[in-house]
């Protein structure tokens, strides 16, 4: 019975996960119009595809590289050395993570576009009749994957940091070397499942950034852009194609990754000894400078919520040519609750990302119940299948969805959801996978089965059992995946552009169109409304894993 | 007519069989201790009797009807857990309530299972503000709380220390006298099973080696697993002889004989183990008539007795109870049967 149920989640979730990136596979070789390889060929033969895929990986790799320059001296700094501020600075270095990446995309472009404030205030200072940089191309991708993924390091190596055992660094004291050699030959190296987990993180985030491509890519393209403007442009093959070599990139680059991480050393675990001591600033210069840098450090990383805030008080068409917006009122925000057509795209997002994630909270949990039941190679199967959300990119994703369910094919598991109110919450849905499933399996994986066996020894059926036992204790577990599934699908922006439809249009759409008929003030007002809903819904659960 | 029947209770998991076809009853109001090093197959079988695992052969009979097939919520069984998984989320009382869900007067009966275990008052405390020991024994309140018709107990006092499990043991034991309810409680400890069970079953890789009283498993142990893993055994080799006699491996000409009684059909000549509980034996000076010579090889006080650890010519090292001053370490003695000595003879294991 167990099994059975095992078996039932398996093959929902394949058909979810599996089946339209299979189908998409197939589609790509022709499955309904004859066996060919041509799409392929096609796609070789053009020289931007190519280049779409080198800057992919480029880009990527030096992502990891920005990245882990900010983010592990960072990690350093807050580990090792204790200044005043340094708990809340420590937090707020962790900021930009949870800004949804078109909202930071949009601030940035507040700040450091043509028109933003930076820009406007260098080219005032220095007199220049032009500005004096464009923010465009492969330079200001980087610079938003810079700011938003050096966290992953700084978050990755602060925990492996406070677990390195002292002794460790002791002993190569002890041994006659020097700091530096210590941090290379000892420190660094232990590090490595931090370093490589993160850069893990950051390269397959890069790999799938759509949003920072799109809005500055402008000519050059990376190859989720590529993939979008296909599909729009009716190249459906094409966009077939794409997606398969992104995918196989992707997965090439998760399988490259993990490889490298086989040889890790194991002892970091091993908590033993006394944790690191921070070394205490205690000269007057050594700590006002690093109290300057610090709050320097933090004003730096807060400027882009602040930049939206600010523009979301500035009403349209009455900031033109000064260094500071002139005229600061509510009209952005009154348009937007008086007018219920300005309302909808946030009522859409709220709705589609609950039913997303209640949705996933459940599959993930029977999946990853099933798979800790069921174990073996059924076990495997459910847990790999939930985690290929997370490693394939999320266009990747949309295309596959977009392939599978334009079709209706009952008899082969095939409907026609695309320009439904449902491809969108199922798209989240599938997305959201991973955090729910991973967050239900690990937290299932501390579970003590005997619970559940004790309170059926106690005559309580299966259903008060979950609902009494199982789900209280997971709670903490599952909150937190819930609000970072939330938070992910209400902020989605990569599969809603390929899947929306206008009067399922999401926040993230909405934000794109005000863009375009240059209502900045109202693109400013729906990222703030997301930014805060989204550190509400944060706030709410994701804390409660603390409790 | 016994209360809880086991017939020919078979479970492997793939090709390891974790329970040979055992077959057992426990009559109504009796506590059996279920005993047996780790890994013998003690908490599979009380796991198929609370239904947590399936049998893959035999029946499970309470008060003459079938509960083979029955899910656990169904058995109405109670079940005192190894790590107690008492729910960290609910209060001591509303564990205990747990099982009591739908019935009537739950706070009087809160209390009262509660009052049973020395706990009363403890209704509103977290399960993590009240100690191991306390725990315990609301785990064992929870499980009496619905009255149920049999109490099973997994190693309920391996997470005490030892001062308190003694202790803990006697006051369950009684409780259990008092209740009287009918119990299976396994453990691997041979002094637990000896003093709360009223029948001891022991069991070996998964088979049945034997069941009965305390007294039944010290002194007539049925086979030599038996004897060597509840209490001490002194194991001296020999060869049967028939008519009860084994003659002593020794390396001198004259042949030593002892007495002994077939554990198991032996023919003449077998090659054998004599096994004596350490009591049984005595030292005796050198050369005294039908002993067997030996080495003493180590000599450990314990305060009441003194154990003497001995070396014969064959190479047969056991221990003997004998008085402080009878050897020391180092000298040559000799091993005597006590009177009324009644060891039990086995064949030699092939090796």
């Amino acid at each position: 019975m167990r099994s059975r149920s095992g078996i039932g989640v398996a093959i929902l979730l394949a058909w979810l996960v599996g089946y339209p990136l299979m189908l998409t596979l197939l589609e790509s070789l022709g499955i309904s119009s004859g066996w060919t390889l041509e799409h392929f060929a096609e796609f070789a033969r053009r020289p931007d595809e190519w280049s779409a895929l080198w800057r992919s990986v480029w880009l990527s790799a030096a992502s990891v590289v920005l990245a882990a320059l900010i983010g592990v001296p960072l990690a350093f700094v807050f580990e090792r050395t204790d200044f005043p501020g340094r708990g809340v600075l420590g937090a707020l270095v962790a900021l930009p993570v949870a800004l949804p990446p078109l909202v930071g995309v949009i601030a940035f472009l507040f700040l450091y576009g043509e028109s933003g404030f930076v820009s406007r205030a260098v080219q005032g200072l220095l007199g220049l009749s032009e500005p004096p940089w464009r923010l465009q191309g492969p330079a200001a991708i980087l610079l938003v994957h810079a700011y938003s993924m050096y966290v992953y390091f700084y978050l990755f190596v602060r925990a492996g940091l406070a677990r390195l055992d002292t002794s460790m660094q002791e002993a190569a004291a002890i041994l006659g070397a020097g700091p530096i050699r210590t941090l290379f030959h000892v420190t660094l190296p232990l590090l490595r499942p931090a370093l490589t987990g993160a850069a893990l993180l950051a390269f397959m985030t890069s790999l799938a950034s759509f949003s920072a491509p799109y809005i500055f890519g402008g000519g050059f393209r990376v190859m989720t852009t590529q993939i979008v403007f296909s599909k729009l442009n009716g190249e459906v093959e094409m966009a077939q194609v794409e997606t398969v070599v992104l995918a196989l990139v992707a997965l090439a680059g998760l399988w490259g990754l993990v490889r490298m991480d086989r040889g890790r050393i194991e002892v970091i675990g091993g908590v033993r000894g006394v944790a690191p001591s921070r070394k205490v600033l205690r000269g007057r210069l050594a700590r006002s400078t690093a109290i300057a840098t610090g709050w320097g450090l933090a004003f730096l990383l807060l400027l882009p919520h602040l930049t939206l805030v600010l523009i979301s008080f500035v009403p349209r068409a009455t900031w033109t040519v000064e260094l500071l917006p002139p005229v600061l009122d509510t009209t952005n925000y009154q348009e937007l609750f008086a007018q219920p057509e300005r309302f909808r795209p946030i009522f859409n997002s709220l709705w589609m990302a609950a039913a997303a994630t209640v949705g996933a909270l459940a599959l993930g949990l029977a999946a990853a119940r099933s798979s800790i039941r069921a174990g073996g190679r059924l076990g495997a199967f459910l847990e790999a299948l939930v985690a290929v959300p997370w490693a394939v990119p999320g266009t990747v994703f949309a295309i596959a969805l977009a392939t599978a369910f334009a079709v209706n094919a009952p008899a082969v598991g095939r409907f026609v959801l695309v320009g439904t109110p449902w491809i969108l919450p199922l798209a989240y849905l599938v997305r959201s996978l991973p955090v729910t499933g991973r967050g239900a399996l690990a937290g299932l994986r501390q579970f003590d089965r005997s619970l559940e066996e004790a309170a059926a020894s106690l005559g309580a059926g299966r259903w008060r059992t979950l609902w009494r036992v199982t789900i209280p204790l997971l709670k903490p577990a599952l909150a937190a995946a819930a609000s970072l599934a939330f938070i992910t699908a209400l902020g989605d922006f990569v599969t809603s552009i390929v899947l929306y439809t206008f009067d399922t249009r999401p926040i993230s759409i909405e934000i794109l169109s005000s863009l375009r008929l240059q209502d900045t003030g109202v693109a400013a007002v729906y990222g703030v409304l997301l930014m805060l809903i989204s550190a509400v819904a944060f706030l709410l659960w994701g804390r409660e894993r603390s409790a | 007519m016994p209360f809880l029947e086991l017939s020919g209770v078979a479970k492997s998991f793939g090709d390891h069989t974790v329970l040979e076809r055992i077959s057992l009853s426990v009559e109504k109001g009796e506590t059996l201790a279920l005993l047996g090093p780790s890994g013998s197959g003690k908490t599979t079988l009380l796991r198929v009797i609370a239904g947590f695992e399936s049998a893959d052969e035999g029946r499970i009979e309470v008060a003459g009807t079938d509960v083979t097939g029955l899910p656990p919520a169904r058995r109405r069984f109670g079940m005192v857990f190894q790590h107690y998984a008492l729910f960290p989320h609910l209060s001591v009382g509303e564990n205990v309530a747990f099982g009591l869900e739908g019935t009537e007067g739950v706070s009087d009966r809160v209390a009262e299972a509660l009052d049973l275990v020395d706990l009363s008052g403890f209704e509103g405390r977290r399960i993590h503000q009240i100690s191991g020991g306390q725990q315990q024994r609301v785990a064992l309140a929870r499980a009496l709380a619905p009255g149920p018709r049999l109490l099973l107990l997994d190693e309920p006092l391996s997470n005490l220390d030892r001062t308190l499990r003694e202790r803990t043991r006697r006051e369950i034991g009684g409780l259990l006298d008092r209740v009287g309810i009918t119990a299976v409680w396994v453990t691997h400890e041979q002094e637990e099973a000896f003093d709360v069970g009223d029948r001891v079953a022991v069991l070996s890789q998964g088979r049945l080696e034997q069941l009965g009283t305390p007294e039944q498993l010290y002194l007539e142990p049925a086979t030599r697993f038996v004897a060597g893993f509840v209490g001490r055994a002194s194991v001296i080799a020999g060869s049967w002889r028939g008519d009860g006699r084994v003659a002593l491996s020794t390396a001198a000409s004259d042949e030593i004989t002892w007495h002994g009684m077939a554990a198991e059909e032996l023919e003449d000549g077998d090659r054998v183990e004599l096994v004596f509980r350490p009591e049984a034996l005595d030292l005796a000076p050198p050369g005294a008539e039908g002993s067997l010579p030996v080495r003493v090889v180590e000599r450990r006080y314990a305060g009441s007795q003194t154990f003497f650890a001995v070396e014969s010519a064959a190479g047969d090292r056991f221990e003997v109870i004998a008085a402080t001053a009878a050897a020391r370490a180092g000298d040559a003695a000799a091993v005597l049967p006590r009177q009324g000595a009644a060891p039990r003879v086995f064949r030699a294991p092939r090796d």
